[in-house]
């Protein structure tokens, strides 16, 4: 899901990259009193797990390969400005050591992964807990999966409509939003399901730990 | 005269035909095979890919990967290529590379020690909320 450096157009990542810098300066503004001593370790974990779940690729189906995202957990266990920052930084990681996700295009993933992604995780997670905590969980952890990926599908798929020659040729990423949205979306469907039980384990492992704010 | 006339006048839809023709030369020359793979070593198979001359606006090469994900182009005489590689899932590649030209050795791509920079992420990761860490700690017993 991470969109590497050249697909972009410019209209479409100085935007982001204006969007992200408000929306991480509103993550970092509560940050001293979120922080404890308590906090930072189990945040250093989970942010190290969700670092490597994102490089260890799984092939899918019709010759393409995924990754769980982890931001889910993040979200759950820390809530949306800490799980945003962190996941941030993840992407960050990924994108100079790996080449995973580029820079030019590190602000539309980190708003689809890392806040869109933990705001879905969030939202799923409270509207639904009453009925079935570990449900919730397992649907929380598949929204931030699927609609990041609706997020990205829709950046990649407006860029020949935003971004073209006088005669058309696209000048970054060449697919239209028919060919991005199943592309995307239906291998993250199946990536969601594994994301959910990924998430599902990790909630126990910090429930049994009391780690689970509540 | 008349006879010509026809003659002519019976030949002329060929024309069109004749210059339909598509005519074949087999050449020998020497390609450059770019090979990609996904982070797990999977082949990046028929995917679409573009090759460009340095500071060209128009792609000399449009073509597919093969089964193995290898880009297979003639490269320019001289100068680097832009080579773009698209998934329409998002995953691809937009890099600039020099490759080597007939009677060169090939240049092998570089082997990345995966193992070695997850642990460098890790590493960086971890000293980082240990620094937070640490300002947390002097500043509850300042």
């Amino acid at each position: 899901m991470h969109i590497p450096d050249g697909f972009l157009s410019p209209q479409t990542y100085l935007p982001a990259y204006a969007a992200a810098g408000i929306a991480w300066a509103w993550a970092a503004r509560g940050l001293q009193r979120t922080l404890d001593e308590e906090t930072v370790p189990r945040l250093a974990a989970m942010t190290a797990l969700a670092y490597g779940l994102g490089l260890v690729m799984v092939p899918i189906p019709g010759g393409t390969s995924g990754h769980a995202l982890g931001v889910a957990m993040l979200a759950l266990l820390f809530g949306v400005r800490l799980s945003f920052l962190a996941y941030s930084l993840v992407l960050l990681l990924q994108s100079l050591l790996f080449g995973a996700g580029g820079i030019t295009a590190l602000a539309v993933n980190a708003l689809a992964m890392g806040l869109a992604g933990s705001v879905a995780a969030v939202l799923a997670f409270r509207g639904l807990r009453r009925l079935n905590e570990t449900a919730a969980v397992a649907i929380a952890a598949w929204a931030s999966v699927v609609l990041p990926g609706l997020l990205v599908a829709l950046a990649l798929g407006v860029q020949p409509l935003i971004a073209h020659k006088e005669d058309g040729t696209p000048l970054f990423f060449p697919f239209g939003l028919s060919i991005t949205l199943p592309a995307v979306l239906i291998p993250h469907v199946f990536i969601g399901a594994g994301e959910a039980v990924l998430t599902v384990l990790v909630w126990r492992f910090a429930q049994a730990r009391k780690w689970c704010a509540g | 005269m008349k006879r010509l006339v026809l003659a002519v006048w019976l030949l002329l839809p060929l024309a069109p035909a004749l210059a339909h023709e598509v005519h074949l030369a087999v050449e020998a020359a020497s390609a450059v095979s770019v090979r990609l793979t996904f982070a797990d070593g999977q082949p990046f198979a028929f995917e679409a890919f573009e090759v460009y001359a340095a500071g060209a606006d128009k792609p000399s090469a449009v073509s597919r990967t093969d089964a193995q994900g290898r880009a297979v182009f003639l490269p320019p005489a001289t100068g680097e290529v832009r080579l773009r590689a698209f998934a329409a899932d998002g995953h691809g590649v937009d890099l600039k590379l020099n490759p080597p030209r007939g009677g060169e050795a090939a240049v092998a791509a570089a082997t990345e020690d995966r193992a070695l920079k997850i642990i460098l992420g890790v590493g960086i990761l971890l000293a980082l909320f240990g620094l937070v860490q640490l300002v947390l700690r002097r500043k509850k017993h300042a």
